[in-house]
This record gives structure tokens, sequence and C-alpha cells, in this order.
């Protein structure tokens, strides 16, 4: 943990970053997917096919079950008979969507809690730590469908838009791990000689966490927001799959492949299961390259 | 040592109290009427009425705590509280049945499949990592590399799907069955089958859990290999296997501990999904179908046991890595 | 001292050795070119500051540096070419032939297995012993280095055991198999002056009685004085001078030997002029300090400080001299207004400023300026992320109105004043040498013209000559600004040199005070004499 602190500036640092293979690599995937997830739109208008949209003339046999894939439907079509080329591309959006501000949420909170755990010893630290126990310790799933359930107005409809839901049940649980990041650097960077110096110059508290401390503090934790940010797409790609995510019919990676294992139809359309299940991986594996590229940088080792 | 005990033991017990506040909080929030929930389609007022009475549903919440920790509702005049013993946790209104039965019951499913999983997952990430530590940027090294960030990027599910669909449905359409589908076989009726039973289970959680161990103790490794008391041991002659998995395995083990005894417990909480692709019933899909069926005596249950063995597992983490550095040097 | 005119063939011979490390995609040359011998039984010091490839030489030469290294030329031991040899052979002769103690022992020591484990395993991985054989023989080797009560200690942790005892138990490692040739790489670097000279006095007994070759790697010519045949200096990779010892130091041919002797030297000469024992008014005045801690779940406490009274005067340098745990530091964080006593207080001009009390100390703003600290850490005390402009702006960001333009024209004094090129103010710390980062932090320790700066270790972390320099500077800043110093220090030479008047502790008590000519030459205290004889050099050269 000392180096990335010890890091000078930080220009020659992102030159390092983009000479790094495995951040290279990790940018291209998910500059795809996020292209992906932009374009989204754009495949519907030429394909034709809204991603809601249901084709059961065209793109299911007179069984019942539906097509592979062929040159209307590139990678065929769901049980319902919807394209699951547009639909994938439709899920990259709600992955994006919930992940980057869940992790973005779970960042700022778990930032704030930890500077003050990790800068003020004894009772307040004692404090923040048991409540960073208490969200540790219940489980996610478990709580996730209990808060899901909590969301429903007396006419039964949903109170909170159940994406909104969704970012904040992760970010409840997520902000855990920025706390004790935060909050074991914190500890290290309070005994430096650099914070009693500006402490003997007569600065504030508030003015040396944020003027010394925060500015250390800040690059781990945007390293972070990246290795985190993966681990919380897949958060929401479980609940999703579990029913209790986004609602249905909108597009999301996990509710697709949960369908196509309840119906069991990807064993004749392995597609069904392949297209969300592909670009789960490609978005995952992206920025986990991306997060490693950028330790690799700034921890050598 | 006996001070540092009782201080985590009351931090730990304290973490449990207000898990359990919270819990019994949400619930009683989140299933605003379960008195309709339970009653019968047509129920009229009057027993509506009476159900609510027995769950002492029209009570303050504080005395609703109170009775829940002492007494438990009073459907079959049994005393059921979490402070009697034995401690029971309730009384499942959709199973009419006590909640820490139905827990039991349930346990064996998930305690085997948490403890393969872990068994598995740790001893290939130990070996992986410690290869990978020492054949640093080779070919070994990328290859396990390459698996590392492919179990890290699929998530679990998936992995169970896939390993479902061809370790089960292709193989068993060429006539080869030897992994089954799903199903519990209880250990103490047949071993081997239950060890059938569960192996994908297992391969499907510790793949993942593989993915991120590997890395860490890699990282560790190399960390450690770096520092001044392994130059120490090889200016000794002491061999590199020696050097390798006695004095740098040894020392980094400690942060290897730790994010063991957190994902431990992480999947005694629910290796929900897992369960329910594998048709294990287990302690998790328990939780879950409570928690959409409006079972909450069950969802308040399931989670007090989920953060028990949170905070179980995580002291006793806390006890080995300090029984093995006494001086608290590290 | 006896020198070595017959041609007695080398134990150990480096030849032509040259060590390149690759970054990435960059090399750099770490040692170049370097050769030097020694006979059986005999000291070979190897002499450089840091960076002058002295330690990284010795690595190459007996295989324990990373394999990144790139190492060319060979190293003969009894015959045998040690470069490029395979790693079984290779640990056939280190631990049996060639014994090793490093700089740390507490790095160097594995944390989690106990003093008698280790020591065990250096007898273990080059021959058979029986459990209860190995037993006796660890604790024979625990009673030849001088641990007593081996057989209690044994089975310690490496935390348990104090500084001098961890070295202590290197050595033993270092001597299992009474190799021909001992490695000491910076052996008494990390230890107190006193306990330093106790493992001297260990080394040269062990090589008497044994006969062993020692290869003593130093950046203090005055430690190996002592104790060296021949002297190898090496600056920046390569050798600059080697000769026999006593031609050395009576004749440095090369300048940089000169310089060295000097840094080394002029610490331990008394200035001849004592001066007139003028009594300055006093400044500051600490009384009756006190301070005890709770350790981390323990229910004893420890007393760090034990009524400590003494003065600074107006324009005064004062050393307050200790060795570690002596209470030293604790004094420098009070006077700072880091940290309240237990007990006692300290007064600036009369002006009680810091007391016991709850919570941190509440000091008033005038008070808080004119009490000002520079730390021994030159890597800690600056900001990593801020370029030292803003870092030497904070001190009028925090305490006065000044405008952008006003606050740009008093850095530029600043800088100037503690001899720095203004181009530093653009750079971050990391981008500045040890000694550069020490005057930045003693420029924003001066920002807001302080009658008094805390010096505490300022010159220790430092390379011998840029000790020199600072402590130079220091001297002027007092006469230029008449600031005072409480200077904190464990080196009786840079005090010497420095000070006025020196406080000496021990164990958080004052054991003698007075004027430095008098308190260094006519100690009347039992431990400042200890203090001065265990000076390195001191009897040879001085």
């Amino acid at each position: 943990m000392s180096s990335p602190l010890t890091r000078p500036g930080r220009f020659p640092v992102l030159r390092d970053i983009l000479r790094e293979p495995s951040a290279r690599i990790g940018l291209v995937l998910v500059g795809a997917v996020v292209l992906a997830a932009l374009l989204a739109p754009v495949a519907a208008a030429l394909t034709g096919h809204g991603p809601n949209q249901q084709f059961r003339a065209e793109a299911l046999t007179e069984t019942g079950l539906p097509t592979g894939p062929n040159g209307d439907f590139w990678f065929g079509a769901d049980g319902n008979g919807r394209d699951v080329l547009v639909r994938t591309l439709y899920g990259a959006r709600i992955s994006l969507l919930v992940g980057i501000p869940a992790t973005t949420l779970a960042l700022l909170i778990g930032t704030a809690v930890g500077l003050v755990a990790g800068f003020f010893p004894g009772r307040t630290d004692r404090l923040l730590s048991l409540g960073t126990d208490v969200a540790l310790s219940f489980p996610f799933v478990v709580t996730a469908l209990s808060l899901v359930a909590l969301n429903k107005g007396g006419d039964g409809r949903p109170l909170l838009n159940p994406v909104v839901l969704v970012i904040i049940v992760i970010s409840l649980f997520a902000w855990t791990a920025f706390a004790r990041l935060v909050r074991n650097l914190v500890v290290v960077l309070r005994e430096r000689p650099f914070v009693e110096a500006a402490l003997s110059l007569g600065a504030s508290r508030r003015r040396v966490v944020v003027r010394e401390i925060l500015p250390n503090v800040l690059p781990v934790v945007v390293v972070y927001w990246a290795v985190q940010l993966p681990v919380n797409i897949m958060l929401e790609a479980t609940l999703s799959f579990l029913g209790v995510g986004v609602q249905a019919p909108t597009a999301s990676w996990g509710s697709m492949i949960a369908e196509a294992q309840r119906s069991s139809l990807y064993q004749v359309q392995p597609w069904f299961l392949l297209g969300p299940g592909i670009a789960m991986f490609v978005t995952v594996l992206g920025f986990n390259t991306i997060s490693s590229g950028v330790r690799n940088v700034l921890d050598p080792g | 040592m006996i001070t540092y005990l009782l201080r985590q033991a009351s931090r730990a017990l304290t973490t449990l109290l207000i898990v359990l506040v919270i819990a019994f909080g949400l619930t009683r929030v989140a299933y605003r009427d379960p008195a309709a929930v339970l009653a019968p389609r047509n129920a009229d007022q009057r027993t509506l009425d009476g159900i609510t009475r027995a769950l002492r549903l029209d009570e303050p919440w504080y005395l609703q705590l109170w009775h829940y920790l002492y007494r438990g509702p009073d459907i079959q005049g049994a005393e059921m509280g979490l402070f009697h013993w034995p401690p029971a946790l309730g009384y499942s209104f959709r199973q009419q049945r006590p909640v820490t039965e139905l827990i039991l019951e349930k346990i064996p499913a998930t305690l085997s499949l948490a403890l393969g999983a872990v068994v598995i997952w740790m001893a290939l990430s130990l070996l992986f990592g410690v290869i990978a530590a020492r054949r640093r940027d080779t070919w070994v090294d990328h290859g396990l590399s390459v698996f590392s960030y492919t179990g890290l990027s699929v998530p679990t599910f998936l992995t169970g799907i896939l390993l479902a669909y061809f370790l089960y449905f292709k193989l068993s359409t060429y006539g080869i069955r030897w992994f089954p589908g799903g199903g519990y076989v209880p250990l103490a009726e047949d071993p081997f089958q239950w060890a059938r039973h569960l192996l994908l289970p297992w391969l499907t959680i510790a793949i993942a859990e593989i993915g991120v161990f590997q890395r860490v103790v890699r990282a560790n490794m190399l960390d450690v290999l770096g520092a001044d008391y392994i130059r120490t041991a090889r200016a000794k002659g002491v061999s590199e296997r020696r050097v390798h998995f006695d004095h740098a395995l040894g020392a980094a083990l400690n942060p290897v501990i730790t994010l063991g005894g957190l994902e431990l417990a992480a999947l005694m909480g629910g290796a929900i999904v897992t369960e329910q692709i594998f048709g294990l019933d287990g302690v998790g899909r328990l939780a879950v179908e409570a928690a959409v069926g409006g079972d909450f005596p069950v969802v308040i249950g399931t989670t007090i046991l989920a953060s028990a063995v949170f905070v179980v597992s995580t002291f006793v983490v806390d006890v080995i890595t300090r029984l093995r550095d006494p001086s608290g040097a590290t | 001292m006896p020198q070595s005119e017959t041609t007695t063939v080398p134990l150990f011979s480096v030849r032509n050795l040259s060590v390149a490390f690759r970054d990435r995609d960059r090399e750099f040359t770490a040692v170049r070119d370097v050769s030097f011998a020694v006979e059986p039984g005999k000291t070979l010091a190897v002499v450089g500051e840091s960076g002058s490839g002295k330690s990284v030489s010795l690595l190459a030469a007996t295989g324990l540096l990373p394999e990144r290294a790139a190492v060319r030329g060979s190293a003969l031991h009894r015959g045998t070419d040690l470069v490029g040899l395979d790693a079984r052979r290779l640990r056939a002769v280190r631990g049996r032939h060639i014994g090793f103690v490093f700089q740390d022992p507490l790095s160097n020591l594995h944390p989690l297995k106990t003093i008698g484990a280790q020591i065990g395993e250096a007898i273990t991985a080059h021959e058979r012993v029986g459990r209860a054989a190995l037993r006796s023989r660890v604790l024979d080797l625990l009673g030849e280095v001088g641990i007593r009560d081996a057989a209690r200690r044994v089975d310690d942790h490496p935390g348990h055991f104090s500084g001098g005892m961890r070295q202590r138990a290197m050595i033993a490692m270092a001597i299992a198999h009474n190799p021909g040739l001992i490695i000491a790489d910076e052996p008494t670097t990390a230890l107190d002056v006193t306990v330093q000279a106790s493992i001297l006095r260990l080394l040269r007994r062990l090589q008497e009685t044994h006969g062993t070759a020692l290869i003593f790697v130093s950046h203090d010519l005055a430690v190996v004085s002592d104790i060296a045949d021949d002297v190898v200096v090496m600056r920046e990779g390569a050798v600059v001078e080697a000769a026999p010892a006593a031609e050395l130091y009576a004749a440095p041919a090369h300048p940089y030997t000169r310089e060295l002797l000097g840094a080394a030297r002029h610490g331990l000469a008394l200035a001849a002029d004592a001066g007139p024992a003028h009594a300055p008014e006093p400044l500051l005045t600490g009384s009756g300090l006190r301070m005890r801690y709770r350790r981390r779940g323990r229910k004893d406490t420890v007393t760090a400080l034990d009524g400590v009274t003494f003065t600074v005067g107006e324009r005064e340098i004062v050393g307050l001299v200790g060795e570690s745990g002596s209470g030293k530091s604790t004094i420098g964080r009070i006077v700072a207004g880091l940290v309240r006593p237990t007990e006692g207080h300290v007064a600036l001009r009369e002006q009680v400023y810091n007391e016991p009390g709850r919570g941190g100390p509440r000091i008033d703003p005038e008070t808080r300026k004119a009490v000002q600290i520079v730390f021994q850490d030159p890597y800690g005390s600056l900001n990593p992320r801020r370029r030292i402009g803003a870092t030497l702006a904070e001190p009028f960001l925090v305490n006065t109105r000044l405008s952008a333009e006003e606050i740009r024209a008093e850095v530029a004094e600043l800088v100037r004043r503690v001899e720095l090129p203004a181009s530093v103010l653009d750079r971050l710390p990391s981008q500045l040498s040890g000694g550069q980062r020490q005057r930045v932090a003693i420029a924003r320790a001066l920002a807001l013209r302080p009658s008094l700066v805390v010096a505490d270790e300022p010159v220790s972390a430092l390379d011998i000559t840029t000790q020199a320099q600072i402590v130079a500077l220091l001297r002027r800043l007092r006469d230029e600004l008449g600031t005072s110093f409480l200077f904190i220090s464990h080196d009786l030479g840079v005090v010497s040199d420095l000070c006025e008047r020196v406080v000496v502790l021990s164990e958080g008590r004052v054991v003698e005070e007075g004027p430095v000519q008098r308190v260094f030459r006519h100690p009347r205290d039992p431990y400042t004499r200890e203090l001065l004889d265990s000076i390195p050099g001191r009897v040879n050269h001085v």
C-alpha cells in the first residue's frame, strides 16, 4: 500500500497505464461494451426489432421453440420470439446504469465513513466499525429480497423505480469495502509526520483531512472503484437472475439467463444463454483487466 | 489475550443484537399485513383479527420484539423465545413449524456445500498461487492468471448452468451419467453419493473463489518473497522449496485466512444461486422462498443465522491470526 | 595494526564484478567493475554512502540478489566461482562456509518463527541432527553470542527480543557451522550506540577465537576504524580507493575518502574555544514532565518520561541526547504541542501552553506559531501528493491573510534561506533528494518565524556528507534569525558539533545537563561516560 502513496505526478502514471498491455485490452473490451450500450437503439432501428417486441410468427417454430441465429435474428430469438442480440445490447445499458452509480455511491459513502473512522480513533472509530460489521453481516440476497418486498405501495405498485432500488440495495452493501480500505489507509497516514506537521502549523482537523489525507487516499480509492465495479455488475445480474432485480420485460442479462435456464430453451437455442452470458463475461473481464493493469502500474511487484 | 477475547466477543454480540433489531424492524415494515397473507383467501374480518391477535401484531413493535426474544407468538401455546433454551427463532407462518426446526433440517445441505467448496478452493488456490509466484512471468504464471481471470469474470449462476449443461446434460445424452443434475444425499446415508451429488455445486463455487484467492495468494507470496527474512533463509542455505512452502507461505497466509473467513461466512448465508441451480434444499432456498412468500419469522431466522456465522467466523479468524503471531509484529 | 604483506591466498575474492538491474524497459548499472579480496582471518571493510553499491556487490557475489539482476565478473571462494553457480551448490556454500549478518535484525528474522527454530534451521540446512542434539547446539550458540538465560528465551519470537539481542541471534545463525567467512552488511547501523559497541566487541571476539574472516559493510568510516585490516571505499557503484586500513586513515589518497573521513571525524573533535558560560534568557521551560502510556490490551502503564525538567535559552541550541526508549522524542512532541504530558507543563517565556488535560492539546495560535517541529524522516514529513510550493504556502494560508502574491514572495524567500533553487517549488517530494527534502521541512518550520524549532533527529536519516551540510545550515539560521533549537539526537558527534548545551536522557530521566564542552570532556554520570566510550573510532583515530 505504500507505493501508490509515494507515486509522483499524475500524467506519467496515466501514460504508464496506457502502456500496460492488460489495461489496454481491458479498455478495448470496456469500450466495446459502452459502445454497445450507446448503439442499442441503432441496432433496434436497423433490425426493426424493439427490445421487448415479440415476433412469434417469424422467430418461433410451429412447435413454439425459438429459432437459432439466422440472417434476420443474428443471435436467434428467445422463448417469446424476441431478438436476443437487441436485448443483449439493451442489457449492457442496465448493467452500466446500475453498476456505475451503485459503485460510485458506495465509494462516496465508504470514503466518508472511512475518513472519519480512520482520523478519529476511539469511540467514533469503534462506532463506525460496528456499523460496517453490521452491514457486512447481513446476508445480501435475503436482505435484498426483503427490501424489494418493502418496495410495494398500497396499490401493489412499486414506490421506487426498481432500477433505483437495485442501485440503493447494492451500494448499501458495497460501501463497507470502501470504508474498510479508506479507514486502514487513514490510520497509517494519520501517524505520518506530514500530518503532524500540518497540525503543528495550526491547521484545523477538517483542513488536514481534506488537504493532507484525502489527496493520498483518492488515487487508491479510484483504483478500487474499478475493482468493485465488475463485482457490483455481477451482483445486479445475480439479483435479476433471482427475479428481484430489474423487472420484466426490461432486458437485463441476469433475467435473460434466468429465463433461458428456467425454460431450458438454451438446450435448443444456445445463443439464448450465450448472448447475455458472453456479454456479461466480456464486461466483467474488461473491468477486471483494467483494474489489474492500473494496479500493476501503481503497485509494481 | 483474555481481555482481547472478551472485547472481541462483546463486539460480536453487539453486532448480532443490532442485526436482530434491524432485521426485525425491516420485516415488520416490509410485510405490513401478515395476517392477510396467512389467512385463507376468503377469510372474514373476524378470522383476520384472530390471527392478528394470536401473532400479537396489534401490539407496539418493542413488545413484539420482546415476545420474539422471550416467548414467541403463542400459536401452539408453547413458549419459544430466542433467549429460551433451546433457543427458538419463532414460528413459520407458511409451514406451521418452528423456524429452528426448519433451519436445522436444511443446514446439512448448505454446510456440506460450503465446507466442501472451501476445501477445494483453498487447496487449489494455495497450490496455484504458490506455483504462479514461483514461476513468475513464465507461461505457467500467465496460464494460471488467465484461468483466474476467467473464474473471476463469470458469475456463479452462469458457471453453474454451464457445468450442469455440459457435465450433466450433454454427457447424459451420450449415456455417460457421472454427474447427477442435482439433489442432495445425506452424508450419513451414502458418502459416495453425497460427494457425487455435490461435486458440480462445489466446482461452481470453487471456480469463482479460486479466481480471487489464487491472485491474493500469489500477490502475498511475491510480497513476502521480497522480505528481508526470506533473504536470511537463503543466506542460511535453506532449500528453495522450504523457502517457498514454509517461510514464505507461512507468512503470506494471514490475509488469505482473513479473506477466507469472510467468504465462507458469506457462503453460509446463502449459496443461494448454487442451491437454486442444482436443486439443493438448503438454507439459502429456504430464505429466498420465505422472503418472497412473506414468511417473515423465517426471514429473520435465516438472517440471524447468517450474521451469526459471519460474526463467529470473523471472531475465529481474528483469534487464529492472533495466535499465529504472538508478537504482533505483522 | 599488522599489515598483510605476505602473499596469502585470498579466501574470497571478487574480480571485475558488475551488476545491472532491469526495470521494465530500463536498465541501470548498480555496480561497475568492482574487485576486492579478503584473506583468512582478516577483516575487510567495504565503505560507501547509500547507493554506492556496497551491499549490492556482496549480495551479487553470493547469489542473493533477485533474478532480475544481471551479474557479470567472478567471485572466487576457495577456488569456486560463485557467480553463475547452480542453486544447489550455491546453497551448500551459503550458511556452511559463508555466514551472513544483515542490517535490520527485526526485518531479517522471520516474525512468525521462534528464535530457536530459526537458529536450528541454520544447522539443519546442512546437517542431519537429532532433536535433542539440535536443541543443545542452539542453546550453545545462543550462549556463545552472549544471550543470557538462553534456555528460557530460545522459544521466544523475534518480537520479544530487543534490537541488540536480535542481532546476536542473527550472529548465532551466521556462526552455526563455524564458517571461514562472515559477511556483515551494516550489522550495527540500526542499533543504539552502546549496543553497537557491544556487537562490535562480540564480532571481534568470535573472529579471534575461530579465526574467521570478516567482510564488514558500512557507511561509516569511524565504525570500521577499530576492526578493519583493509578498507575499500565505494562510490556510485565503483571502487574509488582500496588500501590497508592504517594507510587509508593516515593518508587518504582520494578526495572522496578525505571527505568521508572528514565527515566521520568532525563530530568527534570538540571545538577548542569553550567560550564563556554565558547564561541566556530562558525561552522555553519544561517542568517536571512525566508521560505514561497504557499499552493496548494491557493493564500496566509504560513510563516514557519520569520527571524531566530543562530549559532552552534565547538564541540557544540545546542538544537532547539519549538512546532509543530514553523518551527524547516524547519531549519533542510535548514541546511541539502534539501531545499533552501526564504531569508537568511546558512554558514559553513563562507562559504555560501545554499541560495535562483531556483530549488533544489546545494551544493558542500565537504559541503554535512560535514553536515548530522538524521530523527525522524526510520521506514522511512532506505530503507526497503536494508540490513543494503548496507545502510551503500552507503555513501562510492557515495563519495569515496575505494575498497570493505576498505568499509567493514569502515562499521564495524561505527557499532562498535554506539554500534551495527556486525550481524545487514545482516539484513533488519524490523528485527531491533526502537532504533537499529536509531543507524543505526546515523551511516550512521557519515560515512563521518561530522562536523555537524542535528538530527531532533531523539528520540521522541522511548520508554523512549531507548531515554536515544540514548541521551547518541550522547553525547559520540560528545566527541569522536568532531562532532557538531543541536538537534531539542519538549522535553525540553531531551534538558536540552543533550545540552549546546538552541534556542527557536515560530511561525517561535527565542524568546529566550542562555545557557541551564540560559534559563531553568531563562526564559526571556513568551513563554519559558509557555513551561517550561507545562512540566508534574514538580510540584509534581521534
